[in-house]
């Protein structure tokens, strides 16, 4: 019988029941005719041919049977039961919906940023079959194409439908402000489906015309409807707007980090390049759209074979790699959701215990109830499977609120994402898109699993348990097995030890940060600004800067102060080579930093100019190598082969040590033995310039700005990071520490809630014991204990257990700290202050939330509870 | 096997038709409650073996006229040699020969 008979039988059951009736009527009064005409009477004939039918009722139950499967109309009986009942005992319902909804919210708001960055895919048009074109030879990895090798790969028709080249992101200076552009082929609108609210795409012929996007002309042109014909400068040429896209329209190959998207601000015709840029020919990313009756392995491989036609080398791989959502869905992905996932599935598990708790205490007082059921001849299954109908209820309502929930912290978390980006990125220009967490029918699925799963987890146990013993002990009242009591401690004990878990977590992350936040890179970073330009630009905007009066003398350095130094194999004789951090900076670079100078003494202008080899190292490096001689005047040893062609190194192998400045730290977590190297003050070998103002650092902004505005945007390079053109090195510093403030931020609020959701666990279950103690409390206080007396054997009772709770939950936290210290090197395995701050919280919340109770307990009157039986 | 066997000589009948048929033709030996016809005309209704339409009898009242599709057809068939090769195998037991 397939599923759609059944759904059709179902929904006309009734109709189908009044047909059947009709049947039975008329062949009873047939047959009853027949039998008249035969002899009896009227009445008579009646009467025997309604015999001679039988029991219509069960006839017709049994017809009925036929049309659903027991399990359906059951299930439907099951349902409305439960609802009944759940009405009835209005508090627990509501306690057990709330519990439950904090932990399926959270997974949900999970499962929700899991879904934008992973699943769901761009609003493009068929986004499964885009696909970004790369291949890697033996020399290099080729992500970059010329237009005519873009040409020739458009050609290949029998493999892609269309392909659109995209110069992805470039700096360009739009009306005197900084803009992220995207140069495009004419067809690049067309291959993705991209709309428009106002004008039109681009189409082939545009050449002095530009699109753009929504949200720069909502951001800069202040969502201006007469944008359109409007000419705005791009690097000093006029373009034409015509047209601006829809807000959803997203190009899948714009900048992206975690959680950010840094969209483009205008598209233009890449034929258009050289109007804007007179430098080098666009270099291409190459945008396809695979044919429908291919696969992706069939149009890799075709690409493998068209790309080691075309090269002289030999081609290793070449990868087609999806562009339709932001993250692809590859186990890597999902790994890294992982630990995420078990942080947050620890709170939910904490409710499921309590509710488990609560179930189980519920249970005990339906002891009754059940054991009628089957002794009135229902099976143990029917009355389980009628428990667990009962817990699937409340999942459901648990999951209708947990979204609510998930909404109001996504919502949350979106508002603290655009201020963290405000406050700690200012070296970037334009600002981010965040990933739009939004919750749609996936979200839905997932909570309808979820809840599944997480009834089967806390209904099974109390179900099963009041499903076990012999009808005549249940009508008694009694309950067999594991006793109901040591089962609900352990629960609780289970609460306690990963809400302890959670606790030492965040203790120790809100440590670590803390003490990274006291880092001293060894130099005050504040009031230091770098500019980022390419080599070509280098000389004209050093001679800018030199000229304005308001600068401290101009300081050259291969990787600015913060970014991280790059390390080459280095040594001295007699020792073996290692890794050391290096730069590579002119003159000026310690004085403008504040670097002292302990020993010997800094380069001068003609070392730098001349590329004389010498060097100087930092303390540390002295120390590691010359423990106890002078290191004036040594030699270091660089092991220049295998050097990537990309890194900026010295020319020469051998160094002669002239001087010694005091550490600094050139990462967070980076050791502070570097070496120095001279670099040409005039910016012929490139490198980053640091700006010290003698004005405040506001003005120096400012003015910095202004004076090399138009210089920067002439030469801003294709596809480099958007970064401001002064930028302030501080900013570095705040980007490096922002994951842990995200990670402790996230940890306590997990750890709150985990402590909300242990103690009004404990608080029940001490309620719980205390309501079923009254008699003995009674007879205590009858024969002579205080009310003090009362009410500290209450509060032992909750201590014991999270003692018990704690003990077990310390070596659970010692192996989830190892795990996590492993993975951030950063963060202290093992800290006793942490521990001790967890453990005093989850004792002083085991008393507090047993204080309720124990009050009540004191203020029982004896003579009540001797009295009542 | 019996009903399939009643509808398969050709017109449509309603319930108490077959029921007074099968009824007549065995003689009054098979005599069974007569409502039970009903649950096993809907299991057949559901396989598919019959269909069933409603129409208007001779008196002008309505009834639902049951017929015998082709995979009903095919059912009887399987059915009616099947029960020949068990009351075969049976006969051929009882037999006094060998």
């Amino acid at each position: 019988m397939d599923l759609k008979a059944l759904l059709r039988h179902w929904t006309r059951r009734d109709q189908l029941e009044a047909e059947l009736e009709e049947e039975f009527q008329l062949h009873v009064d047939l047959r009853a005719r027949q039998l008249e005409s035969a002899g009896s009477t009227p009445s008579e004939a009646r009467a025997e041919a309604r015999r001679q039918f039988g029991n219509r009722t069960s006839l017709k139950e049994e017809s009925r049977m036929l049309w659903t499967t027991r399990w359906i109309e059951e299930s439907a009986q099951d349902f409305r039961y439960a609802l009944r009942t759940l009405q009835r005992s209005p508090s627990f319902t509501v306690a057990a919906v709330l519990t439950l909804a904090l932990g399926l919210g959270l997974q949900t708001a999970l499962f929700t940023v899991f879904n934008g960055t992973v699943l769901r895919p761009f609003a493009v048009r068929d986004p499964f079959s885009l696909f970004q074109v790369s291949w890697q030879t033996q020399r290099e990895s080729k992500f970059s194409f010329t237009l005519p090798e873009f040409q020739s790969l458009r050609q290949q028709t029998q493999v892609f439908s269309d392909a659109a080249a995209i110069e992805p992101r470039f700096n360009a200076n739009v009306d005197g402000q900084g803009m992220l552009g995207s140069a495009v082929s004419d067809n690049y609108f067309e291959l993705l489906g991209g709309a428009t609210i106002l004008g039109r795409p681009l189409e082939r012929g545009d050449h002095d015309a530009l699109v753009l996007s929504h949200q720069a002309w909502r951001e800069r042109f202040a969502s201006d409807p007469r944008i359109l014909g409007r000419k705005i400068l791009v690097n000093g040429h006029p373009f034409e707007v015509i047209g601006v896209t829809t807000p959803e329209f997203v190009d899948p190959i714009s900048f992206k980090f975690a959680l950010f998207d840094l969209q483009v601000g205008f598209w233009m015709n890449v034929d258009s390049l050289p109007l804007i840029w007179d430098k080098h020919p666009p270099s291409v990313s190459v945008l396809v759209r695979v044919k429908p009756e291919l696969t992706r392995e069939q149009a890799q491989s075709a690409l493998l074979a068209y790309a080691a036609h075309i090269t002289s080398e030999r081609v290793v791989t070449a990868t087609l790699e999806s562009r339709a959502t932001r993250l692809d869905l590859r186990p890597q992905s999902i790994w890294r959701f992982i630990p995420l996932v078990l942080v947050f599935g620890l709170v939910l598990v904490i409710a499921c215990a309590n509710v488990a708790n609560m179930m189980l205490a519920r249970g005990i007082a339906r002891q009754r109830e059940v054991g009628i059921r089957i002794s009135l001849g229902a099976s143990r299954a029917r009355v389980l499977r009628q428990l667990l109908t009962e817990g699937l209820v409340i999942s459901l309502f648990a999951g209708a609120l947990g979204m609510l929930f998930a909404e109001v912290a996504l919502w949350g978390t979106t508002n603290a994402l655009s201020s963290f980006w405000a406050q700690n990125a200012p070296k970037y220009f334009g600002s981010p898109k965040i990933v739009p967490f939004v919750l749609d029918y996936r979200a839905f699925i997932f909570v309808l699993i979820i809840a599944t799963l997480v009834t089967l987890a806390f209904a099974w146990i109390p179900a099963w348990q009041s499903t076990r013993q012999a009808a005549s002990h249940s009508i008694r009242g009694e309950a067999a097995g594991l006793r109901p009591g040591r089962l609900r401690d352990l629960l609780l004990a289970a609460q306690i030890a990963v809400c302890l878990l959670l606790l030492v977590c965040s203790a120790t992350l809100l440590r670590s940060t803390s003490r990274l936040e006291g880092f001293d890179p060894g130099f005050n970073p504040a009031g230091i600004f770098r500019v980022q330009a390419s080599r070509e630009a280098l000389p004209e905007l050093i001679r800018i800067l030199q000229r304005q009066p308001w600068i401290e003398p101009l300081a050259l350095s291969a990787r600015a102060p913060l970014d991280g130094f790059r390390a080459l194999p280095m040594n001295i004789t007699g020792k073996s080579s290692e890794p050391i951090a290096f730069n590579l900076v002119s003159p000026s670079y310690f004085p403008l930093l504040r670097i002292p100078l302990t020993k010997g003494r800094a380069f001068n202008e003609s070392e730098a100019l001349a590329k004389q080899p010498v060097a100087i190292v930092s303390e540390s490096a002295a120390q590691h190598w010359w423990p106890s001689q002078d290191p004036i005047g040594q030699i270091v040893h660089l092991n220049l082969t295998n050097r990537p062609s990309w890194i900026a190194a010295p020319e020469f192998s051998d160094a002669r040590v002239i001087g010694v400045v005091k550490d600094v730290a050139h990462r967070v977590s980076a050791g502070r033995a570097v070496v120095y190297f001279p670099i040409d003050p005039q910016g012929k070998q490139g490198g980053t310039l640091l700006v010290r103002g003698k004005v405040d650092p506001q003005t120096t902004a400012r003015l910095g700005k202004q004076a090399i505005g138009d210089v920067f945007w002439k030469f801003a390079t294709p596809g480099s990071m958007p970064l401001d053109p002064f930028a302030p090195v501080a900013a570095e510093l705040d980007m490096q520490l922002a994951p842990f403030h995200a990670a402790s931020a996230i940890s306590t609020v997990l750890g709150i809630l985990a402590l909300l959701l242990t103690a009004s666990g404990i608080f029940g279950v001490v309620s719980y014991i205390v309501s079923q103690r009254t008699r003995e409390i009674g007879i205590r206080m009858a024969l002579g204990a205080s009310a003090f007396n009362v009410a500290k054997l209450v509060l032992k009772q909750s201590l014991k257990r999270a003692l018990f709770g704690a003990l077990a939950g310390i070596p659970l936290a010692y192996a989830a700290s190892a795990l996590f210290a492993a993975v951030v090197p950063v963060v202290n395995g093992f800290d006793p202050l942490a521990y001790a701050a967890a453990i005093g919280v989850v004792l002083s919340a085991a008393i507090l939330a047993a204080f309720g109770p124990a009050q009540r307990a004191a203020h029982t009157r004896p003579g009540d509870t001797l009295r009542a039986d | 096997m019996l009903i399939l066997r009643t509808l398969s000589r050709g017109a449509p009948m309603h319930g108490f038709e077959i029921a007074d048929h099968i009824q007549t033709l065995s003689r009054d030996v098979l005599r069974v409650e007569e409502g039970s016809l009903y649950p096993a005309l809907q299991r057949m209704l559901l396989k598919g073996w019959i269909s069933g339409e409603w129409g208007k009898t001779n008196e002008n009242r309505r009834a639902r006229y049951y017929q015998l599709t082709k995979a009903g057809q095919r059912q009887l068939n399987a059915e009616l040699e099947q029960y020949t090769r068990v009351s075969d195998a049976i006969a051929r037991i009882l037999s006094p020969a060998h």
